[in-house]
């Protein structure tokens, strides 16, 4: 394991857990960027900073997590989740400093159960090219070979890169974007040019061998970039200044920035055949994850399986999981709902998640009780089954799930397993015959119709009728 | 449909005909196609005509007092379905204030991609998120701003004095020193040329206080 230079003491020291715990993972950026917002120092952070630690029972009943001291038992033997995080391993008050890593700990286990593969974030506004309205129908697996890349080639599936060199500039303050001009690009500036120049020199040979090959002519000696007079770089800096989307192009290229949004107002078809790396890249629109974009939570490729029930075989839909209704719906923004410790938008569309005012179909489907305002009366908070069909990691790092609406009998069956309900019939199954008397059903039925004919004529509700 | 009567009664009850409006004919004569109402003779004879012709078929096409009966329904029914609804919108109404104080209790906004865990939910936990957090980071560096161009900007100045026009200590403004000593430089400046007071807040800054019917 640890190198045979290393004395048994040393490589002994160097695997043991006092020496393995890695480094805390910096504080999650606030996403809002508004200096100063409600926050609490207290919360569960949208992911783990610490290793979580645990210990056999025999140990810790002895105090012994394998650090430098023993812990106190009063704290770590009376709860059923023993996870500890190790803030400091020695402070300069002689103890260990350690909390509770209970809740990352079970929230991963709760997010395994759910069975989710991470996925490339979906781009929705992403329809002009035939090839991808395809791939649109599902998700694409952050484990994907052309997808699951971090170094610079220089070949063709550099654009799907989800690490770049360059920060994403989205995403910087006017003051970092400052310090990285003044820090970063002002240095490489002559690189830049000789870069440009270089350039201008394939151009120009480029253009000069189409000319001779429309005429017949000879190919002209190829154009160094020592031909090239001064006046003639500046004309073409003069150009390039002028034509955004090269330039884009190429600055985010030489400095291997991040890839933005496409720049507003230029078409779609022009900008395609450009050498950049906005148009392929999945982290364009949404922005570079600052993990691997599984975020190691799931290491699922895929969620197109079949589940086994023991009694009704394989099923269509996979297995609801419960979601806790967290917050409803405030104005414009959905319900927020938790499922497994994390919480997610509600799924959108025609659903139980979303009243509609004065459309005909809410009133059959009915809205879930605690959507509109908080449910005050169930016990433990309004609950609805949910399927979770993927997730995505943003560029803060948090873990994205998107839900989608779970299939009723798939709903039924989660709740029989939990013992709610019984729908399973071992006996025998009885035909249903249908009552006869249909003529004097009819007849009954005209009748009736006649007689509230009747009414509405006397009450005056007759136009309410008369619609088609 | 109620109980249909013994048909003695039935046929003594279609022959006898009380008044000859056009509204208690039609009462009268549900079960035959009914005419639209028209007081005219022609009409009162086609009537008894039709009372005639169809007491044998009586006992098939049901009870004259059918549609009384059935218009009471009605009227009770729509009753209470305006009752049900008005005491749908009076719990609904109950509900929204009822949630709105308890929301108020939990002012944490919760967004996509956060975790939590049982604590999280505790009231301890919601109070921690009612009152901003102390400010931790230079502003300045941040907005990437030159502090001695910023001296007409009195928001800003606001935001580093006291409502006395004491700046405010580096401790206050998690400044770096560079900063901070840039700011008091400013500020300094700007109530030397008489542009910011120095005893109090802006004017313009506390008018609504003074003046808060303004908005």
């Amino acid at each position: 394991m640890s190198g045979r230079a290393v004395s048994p003491g040393g490589a002994l020291l160097r695997t043991s857990r006092m020496f393995s715990i890695p480094k805390p993972l910096p504080e999650p950026p606030s996403t809002n960027l508004h200096i100063g917002d409600h926050k609490s120092a207290t919360m569960t952070r949208p992911y783990p900073q610490h290793q979580s630690i645990t210990s056999p029972l025999a140990s810790r009943e002895k105090g012994d997590w394998g650090l430098k001291r023993p812990f106190p038992l009063k704290s770590t033997m009376a709860t059923s989740t023993p996870y500890i995080r190790i803030k400091q391993v020695d402070t300069v008050e002689n103890v260990t400093n350690f909390a509770s890593a209970a809740d990352h700990s079970l929230s991963l286990e709760k997010f395994q159960e759910l069975r989710v593969a991470m996925s490339v974030p979906f781009n929705p506004d992403k329809k002009s090219h035939s090839a991808s309205t395809r791939s649109e129908l599902w998700h694409k697996s952050v484990f994907e070979e052309d997808m699951d890349l971090t170094e610079f080639k220089g070949g063709r599936g550099d654009d799907r890169r989800w690490k770049f060199q360059g920060p994403w500039l989205a995403r910087m303050t006017e003051g970092e974007f400052v310090e990285y001009l003044n820090k970063k690009v002002r240095p490489k500036r002559a690189h830049f040019r000789a870069l440009l120049k270089q350039k201008l020199a394939d151009d120009i040979t480029t253009s000069q061998n189409k000319v001779a090959l429309d005429e017949g002519r000879e190919a002209p000696p190829k154009v160094e970039v020592r031909d090239i007079t001064e006046a003639q770089f500046t004309d073409y800096l003069r150009a390039l200044r002028n034509d955004r989307v090269t330039l884009y192009a190429l600055v985010s290229k030489f400095l291997d920035l991040a890839p933005l949004g496409q720049p507003v107002g230029i078409i779609h078809a022009f900008w395609a055949d450009r050498d950049s790396v906005a148009p392929d890249s999945p982290y364009g629109k949404s922005g570079p994850p600052p993990s691997h974009p599984s975020a190691g939570i799931s290491y699922l490729r895929t969620n197109a399986f079949m589940e086994n029930h023991p009694v009704y075989g394989p099923q269509g839909k996979r297995a609801p999981a419960l979601a806790r209704v967290v917050y409803p719906k405030t104005g414009p923004i959905p319900p927020k709902l938790g499922v497994g410790g994390f919480v997610a938008d509600a799924p959108s569309g025609d659903n139980e998640f979303n009243p509609r005012y004065g459309s005909r179909m809410s009133v059959n489907k009915g809205v879930l009780n605690g959507i509109t305002h908080l449910d005050t009366t169930t016990f433990g908070g309004a609950k609805a089954y949910v399927e979770a069909s993927t997730a995505t990691v943003d560029p803060s790092g948090k873990v994205v799930l998107r839900l989608r609406e779970a299939d009723p009998e798939a709903q039924v069956i989660a709740r029989e397993s939990r013992g709610l309900t019984e729908i399973y019939n071992d006996g025998p199954t009885k035909s249903y015959v249908p009552s006869e008397q249909p003529s004097q059903q009819s007849k009954r039925v005209s009748d009736e119709a006649r007689l509230n004919r009747v009414a509405d004529e006397v009450l005056g509700e007759s136009s309410r009728f008369d619609k088609p | 449909m109620p109980p249909l009567l013994p048909a003695s009664a039935v046929r003594g009850l279609a022959i006898r005909s009380f008044s000859t409006t056009s509204p208690v004919c039609a009462l009268r004569d549900t079960s035959s196609n009914r005419p639209s109402p028209r007081s005219s003779p022609y009409y009162n004879n086609y009537n008894k005509y039709r009372s005639n012709q169809q007491q044998n078929q009586q006992q098939q096409q049901g009870n004259p007092g059918d549609a009384a009966n059935l218009m009471m329904t009605r009227l009770k029914r729509d009753g209470s379905v305006t009752l049900r609804n008005k005491q749908a919108q009076l719990e609904q109404l109950r509900n929204q204030k009822n949630s709105a104080d308890y929301l108020r209790q939990m002012p944490r906004r919760w967004e996509a991609g956060d975790v939590y865990s049982p604590h999280d939910m505790s009231p301890v936990e919601m109070q921690k998120w009612r009152k901003r957090s102390p400010r931790k980071a230079d502003v300045v560096d941040a907005l990437g701003i030159r502090p001695l161009d910023m001296y007409k900007n009195f928001s800003l100045i606001q935001e580093f004095t006291s409502t006395s026009g004491q700046i405010t200590h580096s401790s206050g403004t998690s400044l770096r020193p560079v900063n901070q000593r840039k700011i008091a430089k400013m500020i300094r400046r700007v109530q030397g040329m008489g542009l910011y007071p120095t005893i109090h807040a802006h004017p313009e800054m506390i008018r609504d206080s003074f003046f808060p019917e303004r908005r």
